[in-house]
């Protein structure tokens, strides 16, 4: 199926932007974002002959992406890690290259507003608000019921009006 | 419906479009009505947009690429690969683990009754050396116990 289909850089091309999108909004930071981008695609590349295609590779990639984004951030919580918005001085940009900068800054308004929320929340707000997937690809992406990814994105947004309101 | 059960329906299927036309005529009623379903309504579409908002990334950076690239190209010795392990062989080695399992469970009782025949022969030994041990032991015994000059001799 799928893998047989096309080239595994072309499934990289077609899918990386999505895994760095998600996984930089998750983990907030940029140096985790590639650490889980490049987990993903070793971990496709290693099951790509395996891929029976029951899900669209693009389902199937978003749930390694999630799932990797929330190993990285159980263990970062472990390590009691700084969060890289603490640590960020704007104003130190000659070791971080211009994307990155744009990225950050970009991220950084996000970030903060998705700070109220846990991580099941932020990944459906991410998934349907970000990357426009529907209810039905969310459910599949996540294995839940169409009905919990829709009381989830409920009380996300109610948190997020709540606390957009708090910081203004 | 009151605001209450319309406020669920705003943050979810009427902002992402799931509604029926019947229902969205229902809801648009009731905002233009309600002002506080409306302030609550606007609230969440600019949420939305705030998440939307940020620059779109099409792809990761080249250097993580390269980096993918490189691991890919290293070799990677993996048991499976080198034991083919995957695909249809995975059932050829599944019925032969099988085969053995169902061969040891047959040969089993045999090689135990086997075994229980050998250890009771061995036990049997035992026991006669355990018996000889006996008798010569009550034999010391009684002539330990036995005042030889006192025997009257018929």
């Amino acid at each position: 199926m799928g893998g047989e289909d096309c080239s595994f850089e072309d499934i990289y091309r077609g899918h990386s932007g999505m895994v760095y999108r998600l996984a930089l909004r998750m983990l907030s930071r940029v140096e985790d974002a590639e650490e889980v981008t490049q987990q993903v695609f070793l971990a496709v590349h290693r099951s790509l002959k395996t891929f029976e295609g029951k899900a669209s590779l693009k389902t199937w990639i978003y749930r390694i992406a999630v799932n990797c984004s929330l190993n990285l951030l159980k263990k970062r919580k472990n390590r009691f890690e700084v969060p890289w918005m603490e640590g960020f001085d704007p104003a130190d940009t000659k070791s971080v290259t211009e994307q990155k900068i744009a990225a950050e800054e970009g991220q950084s308004k996000v970030a903060d507003l998705l700070e109220c929320l846990n991580e099941d929340q932020k990944v459906c707000i991410l998934l349907r608000a970000q990357e426009g997937l529907t209810y039905e690809e969310i459910a599949d992406v996540l294995h839940i019921n169409v009905n919990t990814v829709r009381s989830r994105l409920s009380r996300a947004r109610m948190t997020l009006i709540a606390q957009k309101k708090g910081l203004l | 419906m009151n605001c209450g059960q319309i406020k669920d329906i705003l943050l979810t299927d009427f902002l992402d479009g799931r509604l029926s036309l019947e229902s969205t005529k229902t809801v648009d009623e009731h905002l233009s009505g309600c002002l506080a379903c409306r302030a609550l309504l606007m609230s969440a579409q600019q949420v939305d947009a705030q998440i939307k908002s940020v620059p779109v990334i099409e792809q990761a950076p080249f250097h993580v690429w390269a980096r993918i690239a490189n691991k890919i190209a290293q070799p990677v010795f993996c048991w499976q690969d080198f034991l083919g392990w995957g695909g249809r062989s995975r059932f050829v080695y599944g019925s032969v683990m099988a085969g053995l399992i169902v061969i040891l469970f047959v040969a089993n009782p045999i090689l135990s009754q086997r075994r229980m025949a050998t250890a009771d022969s061995d036990a049997d030994i035992v026991m006669q050396l355990v018996y000889a041990d006996e008798d010569s032991f009550f034999i010391e015994a009684d002539l330990s116990g036995i005042d030889l000059g006192s025997i009257d001799y018929l």
